[in-house]
């Protein structure tokens, strides 16, 4: 970040690519928004709301290099607020049959935005209550612990059925995100993960990664730093529970299973931990190839009368996924890099040039 | 082995006792396995300091792979048990006992086998127990292995009977 | 006036006694230096002092400058001690390896921002000018240790002698009264080691410090020191000018390993 004040002309000058990008990429999402039909629609949006939920995890995981896998959790706070507060009053009776909602929410309706934040809000303050305890252990304590609360989250949901309506869900919830609302949130979402981590509180975070002595030893308080990353994480997450809810129409505890933590993490690896393009790259990947595997999931026997294929099957195949990455790739996509457009020109000359020396051996002709 | 037999009023099926004994003798085994051979030797050693360790000549490798060899396999007796039981697979049927013995070993204290018997007897206790006593909190049971893991580890970080680890600075 | 002062601080690891009854006194302005045999708990001293280690008994005080009274400072949480003004280098250097030089020296300005991370995230005025005068203040300190080219470089790929350079600029952006350095001249050759002494008087009177060090190199101790503290199983076994303790039997003994009965 340049500290000096850029003019506007300067600006435009420095930055064109990524405005230009932008640009596309705003009107990729009119075009999709208005001719995508709703099966496309509907993973695209998935694609920004995952890609919300891993920037928060990574920013905890891998900026600050604590173990945490309470994602699910969160999520259901914030998909959960968004449920309650958003379906119309008058609709509550019919969604809560079996026992009618407690009366002091019974009559509360909130805008779409102010449930949005107000389920942010709610992970980030669960994130203070699990952190306080959880962030002061090492590693696998904290991620089996934090693991732990979002189970305790979900159980918790399945049995307060005069609140969240139990194991049947909450059904009705006005289906208000769209196309525009996941990916302009999903935009803000990754502009303040930069500005955050470019910041002296995004040096203090790596720094924690890094050398948790040297730190402390800085003069970095490391629970309160910890604390930061984790609240801010579990805020971004709540928010994208809250999106997630009004894409679907519907929450229920099953849902927020803690396996559902485990696609953030192959995210996160697979895009590199502490790299913020690289989590937006795979969450993408992941998304569309989640989708795109299904038909594994299809029956379908080879030879004999043995069924290969079979519900589950692409979680195997995405297993095997997560183990190659570990095994061989350990660094995922990006690194700890970013793709800018120096890295991208970098990249482009680096292949050209291994092309070339390529081309140049086998005596053909230089590209 | 499931058809109870009486004492007085009581109805206990041969395999509830048959199932305490085999995890204790396999605890017996595996803490002699593990304190007085070499191969555990080399495991305690490699826990202690990886780098040092394979400066030793341990073959790094070998021991891990017997130790996760080993790991498996009780977990598998530990399967059996619990189908004596409870005569009914699933697929997924190893995810939550599973997470809940890595709670109870975590709770015991890490690296600690009789920790790690002391965890899994509180768990189990505390669950039957809890929806024993308060029926209104049986949906909760799941919860209650978190909710001790985290109240053990508030003030205890070690675990009950685990050793504090001093970083070299 | 003493800066910093240990009474009867004990540091016991299970049946280790890795300090027994430390007493340091150590005045405003003095260059100090603790030596003694390897393992004679010199680095544990240290740890015990920047907080590190909590003392099994005994208590460390601290009389920074702009406080009239000392502080007890016994077993504080390391940052807290850092904020009062004791920065530290480490034996094994302990760089943050990933990032740059100049993002190693500006972590340890972060201790004073004084606005929160949703200004840093707006980079409201406040924020700008914050993060403008740490930079400021880091490239002056890359500029006096002579790193300033290289700021930009990942810190892991800086050659030894830098990276020790680094570790002190590290610690300075954390703008100390009192300097700990943990074996300096540690795989140094002689030529190094005496460009090290005059770097060490220059951020001395540069930075107006109180300095105290463990070190190995004789010389370096004899020619810099103004008091020394010997070392030895814990125990101190002799304190004093370089030449008193160059006279001391006691110390001789210890170094030259003469039967511990004797």
């Amino acid at each position: 970040m340049n500290t000096q004040k850029m003019t506007f002309s300067s600006f435009i000058k420095t930055h064109w690519k990524t405005i230009v990008f932008l640009g596309l990429l705003l009107i990729g999402i009119a075009l999709a928004n208005e001719f995508a039909d709703s099966y496309l629609r509907r993973i695209l949006n998935l694609c920004a709301i995952y890609t919300i939920v891993s920037l928060g995890m990574n920013l905890v995981n891998g900026f600050t290099g604590q173990f945490s896998l309470g994602q699910a959790g969160f999520m259901a706070i914030g998909a959960y607020t968004v449920a309650i507060f958003t379906v119309p009053v008058e609709m509550r009776a019919s969604v809560f049959y079996l026992e009618p909602m407690a009366p002091f929410l019974a009559n509360i309706e909130l805008p779409f935005i102010g449930a949005l934040i107000l389920g942010g809000i709610f992970s980030a303050l669960v994130a203070f209550l699990i952190g306080y305890p959880c962030l002061r252990l090492r590693g696998d304590y904290l991620a089996i612990a934090t693991l732990g609360f979002s189970e305790i989250i979900r159980i918790i949901f399945t049995n307060t059925q005069t609140i969240t309506n139990g194991a049947l869900g909450i059904k009705g919830i006005p289906t208000i995100s769209n196309l525009w609302w996941t990916y302009g949130i999903a935009l803000l979402v990754i502009i303040a993960t930069i500005l955050l981590v470019n910041s002296s509180y995004g040096r203090a975070f790596k720094s924690i990664r890094e050398d948790e002595i040297a730190a402390e030893a800085m003069g970095i308080g490391l629970f309160k730093t910890k604390m930061t990353s984790f609240m801010i994480g579990a805020f971004f997450t709540g928010i994208a529970g809250g999106l997630f809810a009004a894409l679907l129409g519907t929450v229920d505890p099953k849902q927020f299973y803690f396996t559902l933590t485990y696609n953030f993490l192959l995210i996160i690896v697979l895009g590199g931990m502490g790299s913020i393009s690289g989590t937006i790259i795979s969450s993408f990947i992941v998304t569309i190839g989640l989708e795109w595997l299904r038909f594994l999931d299809e029956p379908m026997a080879f030879g004999l009368d043995l069924p290969i294929f079979r519900p589950g099957f692409r979680m195997v195949i995405f297993s095997l996924l997560l183990m190659i990455i570990v095994l061989f790739y350990r660094k995922g996509l990006m690194g700890t890099n970013e793709l800018t457009w120096d890295f991208i020109r970098k990249k482009i000359r680096s292949i050209q040039s291994r092309l070339g020396r390529k081309t140049s051996i086998d005596g053909g002709e230089k590209k | 082995m499931t058809t109870p037999f009486y004492i007085g009023a009581l109805s206990i099926q041969p395999v509830s006792i048959l199932i305490p004994i085999i995890a204790f003798v396999l605890m017996m085994v595996l803490m002699f396995v593990i304190n007085k051979t070499k191969v555990g030797m080399a495991m305690r050693a490699v826990a202690k300091d990886y780098d040092t360790a394979k400066l030793m000549g341990i073959k790094i490798n070998n021991v891990i792979s017997s130790t996760f060899g080993i790991g498996s396999g009780l977990a598998a007796v530990g399967a059996i048990l619990w189908c004596m039981k409870y005569p009914s697979v699933l697929p997924l049927m190893g995810v939550v006992p599973g997470l809940k013995c890595f709670i109870a070993a975590v709770i015991g204290g890490i690296g600690n086998v009789k920790g790690a018997l002391l965890g899994g007897l509180i768990l189990g206790f505390s669950e039957v127990l809890m929806v024993a006593f308060f029926p209104a909190l049986t949906g909760y049971r799941d919860a209650i292995a978190f909710v001790i893991l985290i109240v053990i580890l508030l003030f205890l970080p070690n675990g009950l009977l685990g050793q504090k680890q001093v970083e070299k600075v | 006036m003493s800066l910093l002062k240990t009474e009867k601080v004990i540091m016991q690891f299970g049946g280790v006694v890795a300090v027994n009854d430390l007493n340091i006194d150590i005045k405003k302005g003095e260059l100090a230096a603790l030596i003694g045999p390897n393992g004679a708990g010199k680095t544990t001293a240290f740890n015990v002092i920047t907080g590190v280690y909590t003392p099994t008994s005994g208590s460390v005080l601290l009389s920074p400058a702009n406080e009239n009274d000392s502080i007890d400072i016994t077993g504080k949480r390391p940052d807290l001690i850092t904020g009062l003004g004791i920065a530290r280098t480490f034996q094994n250097i302990r760089l943050f390896k990933e990032l740059s030089v100049m993002e190693n020296v500006l972590i340890a300005t972060h201790q004073n921002v004084n606005y929160n991370f949703l200004s840093a995230i707006f980079r409201t005025p406040k924020a700008r000018r914050g993060e403008a005068e740490a930079k400021e203040k880091c490239e002056f300190l890359l500029d006096k240790l002579g790193l300033i080219d290289l700021k930009d470089e990942k810190s892991s790929s800086l050659p030894y002698g830098q990276q020790r350079h680094l570790e002190i600029a590290r610690a300075l952006a954390t703008s100390p009264e009192l300097l700990l350095l943990d074996e300096p001249a540690a795989g140094m050759n002689p030529q190094e080691t005496d460009e090290l002494t005059d770097f060490i008087y220059q951020i001395r009177s540069d930075f107006d410090l109180t300095i105290f060090m463990i070190e190995h190199h004789m010389d370096l101790v004899m020619q810099i020191s103004d008091h020394i503290y010997v070392l030895d199983f814990g125990c101190t076994i002799a304190k004093g000018t370089p030449d008193e303790i160059q006279n001391n039997q006691k110390v001789i003994k210890a170094y030259l390993g003469v039967d511990a009965d004797a």
